[in-house]
């Protein structure tokens, strides 16, 4: 671990904080066109009805149940990183939580757009919450798609709520650093954190308790997600694997997306000595993992499609064969055999192939969520109704607009907020003695 | 002037006593109700059923019409009318179109220089006419005045004639149809001397065999014949009657048959003839005059089995084994087309069917000489050429058309469009814009028949009666008022002493009525007969039978009958969803897909796969396709309905000026028949001519709904032999169906309880024995259900709205083709329901699955977790042109953008029929007392609607047929859908 | 006479713990701030368990308990049989009970910590010094005029940097 004093730590971590570069203000100005274009699309969709995407009889959830679902898998490493190994003590997560934890609110976000986006009469979506009103009508608790909303919601006001506790004491350090209206607006943020010794106290065991509820709580997320289709009839999603499946599957895609983002924030603000290359080996080995479990899925997936025969066979052999075949396979390559090559030490420790790699376990992700969910109703029970689907350019545009949205607020993140936890940081560092220095 | 025509509209409805249907008006844009003084019989919100006759095509079925608020909303068959019966087709359903068309006249029009047509009042119109009338009759040239009508009887057929008699061309009446059947009159004039087309009595018939004769389809009468053949073809434990079908494509109607003959285009005869022979051979029909037997056996003598074999490829012993079915039969009937499109040798073809007839007694006494059709009178082609030669030669000088379109439906070879334009006088008294109209100088648009008195008469001792179901939409007039006033103007009041058509009607009915029935009062006679439709004798047991009357006539010889040495057999078909063409305008019957090739908004060629992957042909390659009279493009469909080597093409599509539906969609196969006349026939002559086929490279995105043409063995159409069925029936073999009721729930299998239902649960039995795959069915559930209409373009997209799809699925061993309707299931543990967040779906106290439109938000997690697939979403506000429109049923709500629908059950039915019994007092609905739409126009009766809760009502007996399954039963949903499996009984001896 | 306090600044984390020694032999009240959760610190004070723990514990039974109620009233209210199950079918609701019981054990005990921790405050006291967020720690104790010189020099010897009188 690091070897900086805690005045270090703090510069460290503040210095690139503030002051945006030409470079950066151009970079944020691009996302947020992309935001745009996303809204025009979508504003577009609401005023001409769904048709302008290419959703269909019988494959009625398109590209925006994959981006909810491939999402909401993203958000699910950073829970992880902050909350599980938290529990388990895992060091090296010090140094990325904070950043991963971002990301989880900012994936959960644009994700939480999709059910909307995708939705007939948007305008009336406040149907499915359980508020009071005089006619007595209520949204059906049995559900799945309510379940989503419980689920995301909760998770949502979760994460952030433990992201903010984690940043309490930082914006403090944060507020002394600065002056002026910088000064009263992290002032603000950090409730006038002092760092008196009752508030760390209290403030350790909630932090605690926040990483034991978040625990499940992520589990269950993706596990919920993944019982849109298992709790369905329909050959290719009704299948009791998938929760698990999902889970795994919905870490292995965030880790890659922790690569891909930190990565260049590591070398733009020169974090090499705080994000150490352990870290993103550690990562790196995690993915290795993960991709075991997914090929296990894949194969027990398949395996027992061939079991069971019939339409059940006959939908997964498509799968392979059909008119998907080609997502399919890109599916398989990059999620099962991408994260075999992390077991080359040379490609785990070089941040370029960790980037690459990282990358495309991403997309083989999207097209793992495109497979299932545009894939199955396709070749559903009924030859007579069996067609195929592929997206317009206005899901397109909505899709873009969606990581826009994503990158536009991790970007405003890593410039505005400490992207590195100093409290933690200082944690692991070694405590200011005097016997050792004199 | 439209006011005038609105208050005499109300007189003569008063007079008639049905003061009701004036309540549309002709100002279609006034408020919904606008009366001055309501008639008595009208209550808000509830419809009015008026009696009419279809006219639509010449089989004249028995209309009821629907009248709501003053607006038609639907029409079904007449129970009374010995047509109809109650039943309807898809393009009776779709009358309702010619009606509302929106590319309708909505006033007279007048050609201006530019060619473009100028809108002129009547006044201007009719004296334009006149003028021109009066000139030609003063000089003499009456002989120059020709009227084109379609077949019309009755008044206005007389009224016709006598409008041109006094124009002085006795002979200037044109009955114009494309199906003029000319070689099956012929042949029926060789055979029985018998001028015309009798009535065949395809119900008294215990053995069918079919010479191209689609009579499920279009076929003289096809509601009438698909009736009988459902009484034909029954099932009963001790049999069913054989239906056996020779033709060169597996046709709507073949397909019914048990045994399908393919045969190349023109040598359906062959067939005919080794019967035959074979039943002269082995002298199977005795007691036959011997010198009978001697001509029959002179006139087969040319064809040899072994010939008949090397030539058709069909199996001798198949031909033995159904001419000793034929002759074992009481009462088989041979059918032939007869018609000289489908190929070469129609003449022939309908000789030889009548042959086999005329060797079975049974078979005459099945044939009623009494019953002639009004096909019978309908002009030949020669006379259509002859008035074509004329009007290229400029020896007409006014030409009146109505109804008529020989622009599109004769071979362009003809150039009837180019003598049109040597006529210095066209008028035109259609209702809508056509390919003939387009060349007339003068557009008087008259009534539609469903605005319009009049009276039809299909066949001799059926007359319907025609009476207006609503008021008048456009500034349109009646054609016989426009005749009597031309008439008046033209040649004084006195050869035209009638106020108006109504007029004329009740004098020739006042004539009816003495005859009829002298005791009672005309008004009586007259209000009985504008009540049930029509006069006709009721209950025919027996019929007339027809008498032998041979002459003489020769087959072509093998070396004289060749088959083309160059190209592929071509064979073109009428349409059972727009017949000649004259359909094509209607947006239902373009939206539906055909019943074989499930393909909407298009026409097409069908190719088999095989003869399709040799010319490396694919679906939707737009083909070349060039015959020796003339060429067309249309896009290839690889098919099994057509045998190897031959292709073939649906008529209707092609039109260039028939409506925005309607236009450029390919295509007319008559751009590839000749201009000859058959001598014989007086027909258009159809000689055997090969097509060939090129790719133009150029492909087109067919609008098909089919995801495969096989059911990959997931067994949801179900067949069972006939033998299991006699033994299921002699065990009393309870059917494997899990009861949409509490019966149906199994600790085994279901993890729930059962729960229960209130008075009703009410549920659907299709028995696909009896489905013939016409669509009629889904055509009355857009009508009634106002279900929309997207279009090719979306159609293309997978968006089709249809509550009710007709599947069709090909066996993979044989070319068959498989009918399975399939609608919502209402299933007990339906899997759409608990998905829904906000409850927009669930299941009612009487077994509906419920579908709330304005609960549904869109979420489509119903459609993603239906099975069946039967939940439509509105992908986009699909709306309708005007005067389309006022159709929609107001029962029903017209969903908007964002809403998920599907089949109800007619729900809107059920609750009418629920508080009309609670009027009477009655705690429950009565089985049968209402039925759906689709059940209602069902001329098979394939649907049977009802109460499971009512262990009397029929559904609770049907349901214990041993075929009775459920489609997916698998699954566990308990569908209230009941299927009652197809039997197949292969023909023996 | 009113109360008053001192603020001694510390480099050394030894220093500290060593001052808190002596002030705990003294019996004064007084307060630490630090840059980072110590536990060197908490042993020196010697504190009890947090009291979030309770309130963690209830808020997650209340989550529980207003899931299930909510989705059982809600049910009964419409009383539809959807997908062949009975009005109340106990299973999918356990996954409504234990979002909730997630929900609620986050939220309530957030709002805790705010209350138990003093947070948030509009003005930070005059005692503060920025640096106590930095890389200093600091020692408030608060203490009657008449003691001062000796916290004072305690603090001294402990190591204090410096040593600055506070009011408030």
């Amino acid at each position: 671990m690091n070897e900086m004093s805690y005045n270090e730590v703090t510069r460290a971590i503040i210095r690139p904080m503030g002051s945006a570069g030409t470079f950066y203000k151009c970079v944020v100005a691009f996302w947020f066109l992309g935001i745009v274009v996303g809204g025009s699309c979508w504003g577009y969709q609401i005023s001409q009805g769904l048709g302008v995407a290419g959703v269909k009889n019988p494959i009625a959830w398109g590209t925006y149940l994959i981006n909810f679902v491939f999402w909401v898998g993203i958000a699910h490493s950073g829970t992880l990183i902050s909350a599980i190994l938290y529990l388990f003590r895992a060091k090296w997560r010090t140094a990325i939580s904070r950043a991963a934890e971002a990301m989880t609110i900012f994936a959960v976000m644009t994700a939480g757009l999709f059910p909307l986006i995708h939705l007939g009469r948007v305008w009336l979506v406040y149907w499915i919450l359980p508020y009071p009103n005089q006619r007595n009508l209520w949204p059906d608790f049995q559900s799945p798609l309510v379940f989503d909303v419980i689920a995301i919601s909760t998770y949502l006001t979760v994460s952030t709520l433990f992201w903010y506790t984690g940043l309490i004491p930082d914006l403090a350090a944060v507020r002394d650093q600065s002056t002026g209206w910088r000064r009263k607006i992290y002032g603000i943020l950090s409730l006038n954190w002092m760092g008196a010794h009752y508030q760390w106290h209290h403030y350790g065991s909630a932090y605690l308790f926040f990483a034991a509820l978040a625990t499940p709580l992520v589990i269950s997320v993706h596990s919920v997600v993944s019982w849109d289709f298992a709790l369905s009839i329909m050959p290719g999603w009704h299948s009791t694997i998938f929760a698990p499946y999902f889970v795994a599957g919905a870490i292995h895609s965030g880790l890659a997306m922790v690569l891909v983002l930190l990565i260049p924030l590591r070398t733009l603000y020169r974090f090499e000595n705080i994000i150490s290359m352990n870290t993103l080996e550690n990562i790196a080995k995690t993915i290795i993992f993960t991709g075991f479990i997914m090929s296990y899925s894949y194969g027990t997936e398949h395996f027992i499609a061939w079991y069971s025969g019939g339409v059940e066979q006959d939908s997964f052999m498509w799968r392979m064969t059909g008119h998907y075949a080609w997502e399919f396979w890109v599916m398989l390559f990059c999620n099962s055999i991408v994260p075999l090559f992390y077991f080359f030490k040379k490609l785990r420790t070089n941040v370029y192939s960790l980037f690459v790699i990282g990358l495309l376990v991403d997309i083989g992700m999207w097209y793992e969520r495109f497979v299932i969910i545009a894939g199955a109703p396709a070749h559903a029970h009924d030859p007579f109704m069996w067609r195929v689907y592929s997206p317009t350019i206005i899901e397109y545009g909505i899709m873009f607009g969606s990581f826009s949205l994503f990158f536009f607020l991790f970007f405003l993140f890593a410039k505005y907020l400490p992207a590195v936890s100093i409290a933690e940081v200082k944690e692991e560092a070694p405590r200011p003695l005097r016997r050792r220095t004199a | 002037m439209v006011d005038l025509g609105r208050r005499d509209f109300l007189r003569i409805l008063g007079m008639a006593g049905a003061a009701t249907a004036a309540t549309g008006c002709s100002e279609p844009t006034r408020k919904l109700i606008p009366y001055i003084i309501p008639p008595e019989d009208i209550i808000p919100g509830e419809a009015n059923w008026y009696a009419t006759t279809c006219r639509e095509c010449p089989a004249g079925c028995g209309l009821l019409a629907k009248n709501r608020d003053g607006r038609v909303i639907k029409v079904e068959g007449n129970p009374l009318h010995p047509v109809s019966g109650g039943k309807l087709c898809a393009r009776g359903q779709a009358s309702l179109h010619g009606l509302y068309n929106p590319d309708r006249f909505t006033g007279p029009l007048k050609r201006n220089e530019r060619g473009g047509f100028d809108p002129v009042s009547w006044d201007a119109g009719e004296r334009l006419l006149v003028q021109r009338l009066k000139e030609i009759v003063a000089g003499g040239r009456g002989e120059r005045i020709v009227f084109v009508s379609e077949l019309v009887t009755g008044s206005m057929k007389d009224l016709i004639d006598l409008w041109v008699k006094e124009m002085g061309n006795p002979a200037g009446h044109i009955l114009y149809e494309p199906f003029a059947y000319e070689p099956l009159r012929k042949a029926n004039e060789i055979v029985f001397g018998y001028d015309g087309i009798p009535a065949y009595r395809i119900d008294q018939a215990d053995f069918i065999i079919s010479f191209g004769a689609g009579f499920l389809e279009t076929w003289l009468s096809n509601i009438e014949y698909a009736r009988q053949y459902a009484a034909f073809h029954t099932l009963s434990a001790s049999g069913r009657n054989p239906f056996v079908y020779v033709g060169p494509r597996l046709s709507m109607t073949g397909n019914n048959a048990d045994l399908w003959i393919p045969v190349a285009p023109g040598e359906e005869y062959l067939i005919g003839l080794g019967m035959l022979r074979v039943i002269l051979d082995e002298n199977l029909c005795a007691n036959m005059p011997g010198e009978t037997k001697n001509k029959l056996g002179a006139m087969a003598s040319p064809w040899t089995l072994e010939a008949i074999t090397a030539r058709t490829g069909v199996d001798p012993d198949l031909i033995h084994q159904v001419a000793r079915r034929f002759a074992g039969a009481k009462r088989p009937l041979a059918l032939a087309e007869g018609l000289s499109l489908s190929g070469p040798h129609a003449t022939e073809t309908a000789v030889a069917a009548n042959l086999l007839c005329a060797v079975h007694p049974g078979s005459q006494a099945a044939i009623d000489s009494a019953g002639r059709s009004a096909y019978s009178d309908v002009a030949r082609a020669d006379t259509i050429k002859e008035l074509t030669e004329k009007m290229k030669r400029g020896e007409i000088e006014l030409l009146l058309i109505h109804e008529a379109n020989p622009a599109f439906s004769l071979p362009l070879s003809w150039d009837f469009r180019k003598s049109l334009e040597s006529v210095p006088l066209v008028v035109s008294f259609s209702s809508a814009i056509d390919e003939t109209g387009a060349f007339a100088h003068l557009v008087l648009p008259t009534h539609t028949p469903l605005e319009s008195w009049g009276d039809y008469s299909p066949r001799a001792g059926v007359t319907g009666l025609m009476q207006p179901v609503m008021g008048t939409l456009f500034d349109t007039k009646h054609l016989g008022d426009v005749l009597i006033g031309s008439g008046k103007a033209a040649r004084g009041g006195e050869r035209f002493p009638w106020k108006d058509f109504h007029e004329v009607l009740q004098s020739s009915w006042t004539r009816r009525q003495q005859t009829m029935a002298p005791d009672i009062p005309f008004e009586a006679f007259w209000e009985k007969a504008v009540e049930t439709g029509g006069v006709w004798e009721t209950g025919i047991a027996g019929t007339a039978g027809i008498p032998v009357r041979l002459s003489p006539f020769a087959f072509p010889t093998p070396n004289e009958d060749v088959r083309p040495e160059t190209g592929l057999h071509f064979t073109t078909y009428p349409s059972v969803l727009f017949f000649d063409g004259r359909q094509a305008n209607r947006m239902w019957l373009q939206e539906i897909p055909d019943p074989l090739t499930m393909i909407t908004w298009d026409g097409w060629v069908e190719i088999h796969q095989e003869t399709a992957e040799k010319l490396g042909i694919r679906r939707g390659d737009m083909l070349l396709i060039k015959s020796p009279y003339g060429r067309l493009e249309a896009p290839a469909i690889p098919i099994p309905t057509v045998p190897a080597g031959t292709v073939a093409m649906p008529m209707g599509q092609g039109h260039t000026n028939f409506g925005r539906y309607a236009n450029e969609r390919p295509a007319n196969p008559m751009l590839l028949f000749s201009s000859d006349l058959d001598p014989a026939t007086g027909g258009i002559l159809r000689p055997a001519f090969g097509v060939t086929l090129e790719k133009t490279g150029k492909t087109m995105s067919l609008a098909h709904v089919d995801g495969s043409f096989s059911q990959h063995g997931r067994g949801l159409m179900r067949v069972m032999a006939f033998d299991d069925y006699g033994k299921a029936i002699a065990s009393k073999l309870e059917p494997e169906i899990d009861y949409p009721m509490p019966e149906g729930f199994d600790p085994e299998k279901d993890f729930y309880p059962a729960h229960s239902h209130k008075d009703y649960r009410w549920v659907m039995i299709v028995d696909l024995d009896r489905c013939i795959g016409c669509s009629a069915c889904v055509v009355a559930c857009y009508a009634e259900n106002n279900v929309a209409v997207v279009g090719k373009e979306q159609m293309v997209k997978g968006r089709e709205m249809s509550w009710l799809r007709i599947q069709r699925y090909f066996d993979d061993d044989k070319p068959i083709a498989r009918w399975l309707p399939m609608l919502c299931q209402h299933c007990d543990c339906a899997p759409c329901e608990s998905v829904c967040p906000v409850y927009a779906p669930h299941h009612s106290k009487e077994g509906l699955n419920n579908q709330v439109y304005n609960r549904c938000f869109g979420t489509r997690f119903c459609l993603q977790n239906d099975p069946y697939k039967v939940r439509r979403f509105n992908w986009f506000t699909f709306t309708r042109p005007k005067t389309l429109e006022w159709q929609l049923n107001p029962d029903v709500t017209v969903r908007g953008k964002g809403v998920m629908e599907k089949c109800s059950f007619c729900i809107q039915r059920i609750i009418e029929a629920k508080s009309k019994a609670r009027n009477e007092g009655r705690k429950l609905v009565e089985d049968g007392e209402f039925t759906t739409a689709c059940a209602q126009t069902c001329p098979a009766n394939v649907f049977t609607f009802g109460n499971l809760l009512d262990p009397n009502s029929r559904a609770s007996r049907l349901i214990q047929d041993p075929r009775a399954y459920q489609v997916l039963g698998n699954l566990n949903t308990k569908p209230a859908v009941i299927y009652l499996k197809r039997v197949t009984k292969p023909l023996e001896v | 006479m009113q109360q008053s306090g001192l603020v001694g600044v510390f480099e050394y984390l030894d220093d500290l713990l060593a001052a808190l020694e002596a002030l705990k032999r003294g019996k004064s009240d007084f307060t630490v701030f630090a840059p980072v959760a110590l536990h060197e610190i908490k042993e020196a004070i010697g504190m009890k368990t947090s009291r979030m723990r309770l309130v963690t514990l209830l808020a997650a039974l209340s989550g529980i308990t207003f899931g299930l109620s909510l989705a059982v009233f809600t049910v009964e209210q419409w009383h539809f049989v959807v997908s062949g199950k009975p009005v109340v079918p106990w299973i999918p609701f356990v996954i409504v009970a234990f979002e909730f019981c997630i929900l609620f054990g986050v939220v309530i005990p957030f709002v805790g910590l705010l209350i138990i921790g003093r947070i948030p405050r509009l003005r930070l006291p005059s005692y503060y010094d920025p640096r106590f967020s930095n890389d200093r720690f600091g020692v408030l104790v608060r203490c009657g005029e008449g003691e001062h010189e000796e916290i004072v020099k305690l603090l001294k010897e402990a190591g204090a940097e410096e040593v600055n009188e506070v009011q408030g």
